[in-house]
C-alpha cells in the first residue's frame, strides 16, 4: 500500500509548514521547558544569591568613611553610614556591578548555548529539518532569552532589596551623582516614596540594555559553531566596548557605544530624572536591538549547517 | 513494474564550499556536482557511496541545512528554495546521528520536535513511541539511553507528525547485531505496512540490497550508478558456470546471447560473466539444450560489492581531494 493510500485509509494528511509567527509560538511553547530544563540555567540565580549575600555582609561590617566624605563635598553632612545607608543605598549602588558585569555574563552564555551550543550538540539541525521559518526560531529564542534576562533582573533587584531592608531597613537614598555615571558632582537624594517607580524604571531600562546585548549575542551565536565560542566572542565584545567607555580621552565616542546607552538605567536614580536623555537611550537601544537582530537573521537563514 | 511519482528529486544539485577566512580563495570543493537523483514513492532508497563522497551534503541539501551552489530541491513537487520550507513537513529525517535533549525524556524531546512541525496528538505521540518499542521507557531521560534506543527514538521523532517520505542517514551505524536487525525490521515494516518511501544512506552494502527496491552510488559529488536493484543486479551481477567443454561453452554463450564469458583457469575450470539483462535461469536451459552438461552455476555473491569497490574511490582518496582543495 503506498502512502496516499494508508493516508486514505487512515484520514492522515501530512501537515503544511508554519509561518513566520507560528514558528516564533512554536518555539516559545517549548523553549522555556529546554531552558529550565538545563541545570546551568539556575547557576546564575545561585550565584546572584551568593554575591548579593556577600554583599549585605561587607554593608553590614563597612564603615562607609571614604563615602561620608564624598556626600561632605556635595553638601550632605553625615555622621555615620546609618543616616544614608538603608536596604534602597544597597540596592541602587549593587546593581551596578551585578547590571554592568554579572548578568552580562549570564544572558552571553545563555545566549551561546540556545543557538550555538544546540549546533554543537547536533539539535539545531533537528530543529532545522522541520518545517519552520529559520528568523521564527531566531525570534522566538530571542524572546525567551529576554524572558531569562527580565527574570535574572527582578531576581537580583528583590533579592537585593529584600536583604536591604531586612538588614538595613528603608529611607531616602542618597547617591553620589559620580557614581552613576552621569559626568556631574555632588549628590542626589530620591525621598523614600518614590523609589519603589525609580527600581522598576531601572529594572526595565536595565532589561532592556540586556535585551540588546542578546541581540548581540544571537547575532554571534547564530554564525559559531561552539557555546564556548560565541559566548567568548560576545564578551570579548560587550568587555572592549565597556573599556572604550572607560577612556576619558574617547569622550566623543561615547554616544556610539550601546554599553553608553545600556548603561543609562543608572540615571533613574538621579534627584531629578533627565527624561530627554532617557529617551535618547530608548531610541538608540531600540535601534541597536533592531540592527543586531536583523543581521542575525539575515546571516542564520543564509548559514549552512554543517554541524 | 511501472514507476510511481517522484516524491524526492534533485536537479542538477551542485555545492561549492569555499575556502573561508585565511584562504587563498581562488580555490574550493565541489563536494557535489550536478546531481540528478529521483525517488519515487514507495521506494525504498539506498544512498550509497565512500566517506567523502558528498552524501552527508547531498542529505543536508535536500533537508534544507544547506544552501546548494546551483540546482534545485523538490519534494512532492515543491521547490525546497519556496521561502516556506513546507516541503519539509513531508519528511522525517535525521542527519549523522539523532541527536535530542539529554536532560529531557524521550516523550518531552518528541513533543518538541513535533511541536516544530505543528504539534501531534497525545495518542500519535504514544503511537510513534509504541511503533519503536520504547513506551515503557519514554519518561526516562535520554541520558540514560543507550544508543540504540536513542536510534529508535530518532526514528519516532521522524514518524511525526505523519511524513510521507523518511530521510535516515547511517539509521544502523553504531548499534550491535541485534540492534541493527530491530532498525531493519522497523524501517522494512514502515516501507511495507505504512507505505513510507525511505531515503537511507548506508555503508551497509548487504544492508542496501536487503532493504531497498532501488540504489545510487555517489563519489566525487556525482552518481555513478542508479537504478532499480533488480535491474542493476540483472545487468551487473556475474555467473560463475562449470561445465564441460568450457571453451565450447564460452564460444556458444557468446555467440547465442552476446555474453562476454572469461575462461577461468583452476582445479575447477569455470566460465565468469556479467548477466547484462540475462536471467542465469535462461543460460543454464541453453546451455543444457546445448549439450553442455553445467554442473555448478553460481550467482556472484556481493555484487554490489564488488562494483562498490571498483567504481568508486577510497575514503584516503576522497580526504585527499579535500585536503587538495
Amino acid at each position: 500500500m503506498n502512502e496516499s493510500a494508508a493516508n486514505a485509509a487512515s484520514g492522515r494528511t501530512a501537515p503544511e509548514g508554519l509561518s513566520v509567527l507560528g514558528g516564533v509560538w512554536a518555539v516559545l511553547r517549548f523553549e522555556w521547558v529546554k531552558l529550565l530544563g538545563r541545570r546551568i540555567t539556575w547557576v546564575p540565580f545561585l550565584v546572584l544569591a551568593a554575591v548579593i549575600t556577600l554583599i549585605t555582609i561587607v554593608f553590614h561590617y563597612l564603615e562607609f568613611k571614604t563615602t561620608i566624605t564624598f556626600f561632605r563635598t556635595a553638601s550632605m553632612n553625615f555622621d555615620s553610614k546609618n543616616d544614608f545607608v538603608n536596604g534602597y543605598y544597597m540596592t541602587a549602588h549593587a546593581m551596578l556591578p551585578v547590571f554592568r558585569m554579572l548578568i552580562p555574563i549570564f544572558v552571553a552564555v545563555a545566549s551561546g548555548l540556545m543557538v550555538a551550543g544546540e549546533a554543537e550538540g547536533g539539535t539545531l539541525r533537528a530543529c532545522l529539518i522541520r518545517p519552520l521559518p529559520r528568523s521564527g526560531l531566531l525570534l522566538g529564542k530571542f524572546a525567551i532569552l529576554c524572558g531569562y534576562a527580565l527574570a535574572l533582573s527582578v531576581f537580583a533587584i528583590a533579592l537585593l532589596l529584600a536583604c536591604g531592608i531586612a538588614c538595613f531597613g528603608t529611607g531616602d537614598l542618597y547617591t553620589i551623582n559620580v557614581v552613576f555615571q552621569n559626568g556631574e558632582g555632588g549628590a542626589s537624594m530620591v525621598p523614600a516614596a518614590e523609589t519603589a517607580d525609580r527600581f522598576v524604571l531601572a529594572a526595565l531600562f536595565a532589561t532592556m540594555g540586556m535585551a540588546v546585548l542578546a541581540a548581540l549575542a544571537l547575532l554571534i551565536s547564530s554564525l559559531a559553531n561552539t557555546a564556548a565560542m560565541a559566548y567568548v566572542l560576545t564578551l570579548s565584545i560587550y568587555f572592549a566596548v565597556l573599556t572604550l567607555r572607560m577612556m576619558p580621552f574617547l569622550d566623543w565616542l561615547y554616544p556610539y557605544l550601546f554599553v553608553t546607552h545600556m548603561m543609562r538605567w543608572q540615571q533613574c536614580f538621579y534627584e531629578h530624572v533627565k527624561v530627554g536623555e532617557i529617551y535618547v537611550s530608548l531610541v538608540h537601544l531600540g535601534a541597536y536591538l533592531i540592527a543586531f537582530l536583523s543581521a542575525a537573521m539575515v546571516l542564520f537563514k543564509e548559514r549552512d549547517i554543517q554541524s | 513494474m511501472p514507476l510511481s511519482e517522484p516524491l524526492l528529486e534533485t536537479r542538477g544539485l551542485t555545492k561549492v564550499f569555499r575556502r573561508r577566512f585565511f584562504g587563498s580563495g581562488s580555490k574550493h570543493l565541489v563536494a557535489v556536482d550536478n546531481l540528478e537523483l529521483t525517488v519515487y514513492r514507495g521506494d525504498v532508497f539506498g544512498f550509497l557511496g565512500p566517506n567523502g563522497a558528498g552524501k552527508s551534503t547531498t542529505i543536508r541539501m535536500a533537508l534544507g541545512l544547506i544552501h546548494p551552489t546551483q540546482g534545485s530541491v523538490h519534494i512532492a513537487g515543491r521547490d525546497l528554495a519556496d521561502g516556506t520550507r513546507a516541503a519539509l513537513a513531508k519528511v522525517g529525517a535525521f542527519v549523522e546521528r539523532p541527536a535530542f535533549y539529554p536532560y529531557l525524556t524521550g516523550r518531552k524531546n518528541l513533543e518538541i520536535f513535533a511541536g516544530l512541525s505543528g504539534g501531534v496528538s497525545v495518542r500519535e505521540l504514544d503511537e510513534a513511541l509504541d511503533r519503536v518499542g520504547l513506551s515503557k521507557r519514554a519518561d526516562d531521560k535520554v541520558a540514560v539511553y543507550s544508543h540504540g534506543m536513542k536510534q529508535r527514538l530518532g526514528i519516532a521523532a521522524c514518524l511525526l507528525p505523519r511524513p510521507e517520505l523518511m530521510i535516515l542517514d547511517e539509521p544502523t551505524d553504531g548499534l550491535d547485531p541485534h540492534g541493527i536487525r530491530e532498525v531493519r525490521e522497523l524501517l522494512l515494516s514502515l516501507a511495507r505496512d505504512d507505505g513510507l518511501t525511505v531515503f537511507l544512506s548506508s555503508h551497509f552494502l548487504g544492508e542496501v540490497e536487503n532493504l531497498c527496491n532501488r540504489a545510487a552510488i555517489m563519489d566525487h559529488g556525482q552518481t555513478i550508478l542508479q537504478g532499480a536493484l533488480d535491474e542493476l543486479e540483472r545487468e551487473h551481477r556475474r555467473l560463475r558456470v562449470e561445465t564441460g567443454r568450457p571453451a565450447e561453452a564460452a564460444e556458444f554463450l557468446r555467440g547465442k546471447l552476446g555474453l562476454e564469458p572469461r575462461l577461468v583457469d583452476g582445479q575447477r575450470p569455470a566460465l565468469y560473466f556479467a548477466l547484462k539483462g540475462a536471467r542465469a535461469e535462461d543460460v543454464n536451459a541453453l546451455l543444457v539444450q546445448a549439450g553442455f552438461a553445467v554442473r555448478a552455476l553460481t550467482p556472484e555473491p556481493a555484487w554490489l560489492e564488488r562494483i562498490f569497490l571498483e567504481r568508486t574511490t577510497s575514503k584516503e582518496s576522497n580526504v585527499a581531494r579535500k585536503a587538495e582543495a
